[in-house]
């Protein structure tokens, strides 16, 4: 990506046990304006290799002096996060993409309802000071792991007051999301950011009561996870590429000098799609519906993988 | 000789006479004229609160449905009938107040008329059977084509001879 922006990390600060919150600012230009819900791509060359991965802004979009994004580290996952986590240093330089916005509230909505697991909690982050302004109507409920997660519940609800619910499931005190929807009014919008389990969890409460789906809105960066590792084909030159445990296809891709769109790198975009010509595939994306996932036609290669030992791409 | 299209989007609606068993917590029935067919769709129905309007005013329709949806829950469902343009233009209201189009369901409108929108004079005639068309507002002859605009509940209507008025192409019923 040649329109990256070259940052240098201000600050940096432990907001949660396992999440630093990293306070980015400009070098030579200007940050670009950005809107609630807009993430960045942040590139973390690690000595192995070159890390990509979404971050959402959590910072006030009204505030173009700095970014700030916050990082979960993420043990199972590659050195992505280790990495930010480790190796980063105030003073450092980082390149990162312009924002982009996946993830933006409906402002028609009558009432905005944002549900938040853990470090998905940062999206709202700067939808927060954007409906402050606008005084729309919404709620914020905010389910972590006070052992783990939970950065910015005391700030949040100090700020939100009777529109903050927090749910600490070290504490056990849970959130029910069916009875939590079924008070909600009508023209209602619901957002969702956290792990797939809670996306999962409130769609399907949602579909047994009967909200509509274009109500529901999601969105979850799966950081591309390691898995076997297989043989990517190329159909049009016939070449092959070996994508090891550890890269994601896209990568491999992009280091054997096949490049392939891409903008999100978390399966949210849908910008990376390709078409498979033969193999089994491991769907791991939110972008593809479940129809087009059984199909096995297309692939979103920054985070899906082979089933088997061998997949051909019809690129 | 045919004249050439100048639009070929198709966005004529697909409306669908089985209703599936979809869960809400309230259900809210519109008509313009009350059928035996939705009447019979209203009874069977079992929901916890359910209300009927039979009204062919759109501003009586509204306020009906502003006080009757006041305290309505998220999972509604509306389900309406009546004429394309009506069903439209009361859906149109319906999103004023939170409602998204996959609550509502339309019913298989009562007749084939249409409601035209011309392009020159932004005039929507009524009522429309057959094509071409007179526009209610300018006079020209129009060509109706089967692209819908779902806030207008109305067709892209465009003048069918404005190279040579007086090439009248033949008339065909509208379906
Ligand atoms: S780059 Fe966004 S889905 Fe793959």
């Amino acid at each position: 990506m040649s329109n990256q922006i070259k940052v240098e990390v201000a600050s940096i600060c432990q907001v949660a046990p396992t999440i630093r919150e990293f306070t980015l600012e400009a070098i030579d230009d200007e940050l670009y304006p950005f809107s609630p819900g807009a993430h960045v791509v942040v590139e973390m060359p690690s000595a192995k290799k070159i890390y990509k991965n979404a971050y959402s802004l959590l910072s006030d979009p009204a505030d173009t002096n700095r970014y700030r994004i916050a990082v979960r580290l993420q043990e199972a996952s590659r050195g992505g996060s280790i990495y930010m986590h480790e190796q980063v240093k105030v003073g450092d330089q980082l390149l990162i993409s312009p924002p982009s916005n996946l993830f933006s509230p409906f402002w028609l909505a009558k009432k905005h309802l944002m549900l938040a697991g853990g470090v998905g909690v940062t999206p709202f982050m700067s939808y927060i000071p954007e409906m402050l302004r606008r005084n729309a109507d919404f709620e914020l409920h905010y389910m972590y792991r006070s052992l783990q997660t939970g950065a910015y519940k005391n700030e949040l609800s100090e700020q939100l007051g009777d529109k903050y619910f927090g749910y600490d499931s070290d504490r056990h005190t849970r959130c029910d999301v069916t009875e939590l929807l079924s008070q909600q009014p009508l023209g209602t919008h619901i957002y969702i950011c956290g792990p797939e389990s809670l996306i999962q969890a409130v769609e399907e409460a949602a579909q047994t009561l009967g909200l509509p789906a274009s109500v529901i809105h999601s969105e979850e960066f799966a950081a591309p996870k390691p898995g076997m590792p297989f043989i990517a084909e190329i159909k049009s030159s016939g070449q092959q590429v070996e994508v090891s445990a550890e890269d994601s296809l896209l990568e491999a891709l992009e280091a054997s000098d096949i490049s392939v769109p891409n903008l999100c790198r978390g399966g949210v975009c849908g910008q990376c799609v390709c078409t498979v010509e033969e193999g089994d595939i491991d769907h791991r994306d939110q972008y593809l519906s479940d129809d087009e996932k059984a199909a096995g036609k297309t692939i979103m290669p920054c985070v899906s993988r082979a089933a088997g030992e061998r997949l051909v791409l019809d690129i | 000789m045919e004249p050439e299209s100048v639009s070929v989007v198709t966005s004529k609606p697909i409306y669908r006479s089985e209703i599936s068993d979809a869960p809400c917590a309230y259900s809210l029935f519109i008509c313009e004229q009350l059928s035996t067919a939705f009447s019979d769709l209203y009874q069977s129905k079992t929901v916890a609160k359910k209300d009927l309007v039979d009204d062919g005013d759109l501003d009586s329709v509204k306020d009906q449905s502003v006080r009757l949806l006041a305290d309505a829950p998220a999972a509604t469902l509306v389900y309406l009938s009546g004429t394309e343009k009506y069903m439209w233009l009361v859906g149109e209201q319906l999103k004023a107040l939170g409602v998204t189009e996959d609550q509502m369901v339309m019913l298989p409108p009562l007749n084939t008329e249409r409601s035209v929108f011309c392009c020159h004079c932004y005039t929507v005639t009524d009522h429309v059977v057959t094509a071409p068309a007179t526009c209610a507002g300018c006079g020209k002859l129009l060509a109706v084509t089967d692209h819908f605009a779902k806030s207008h509940a109305a067709y892209f209507g465009y003048q069918v001879n404005a190279e040579n008025a007086t090439e009248i192409p033949e008339s065909v019923e509208l379906s």
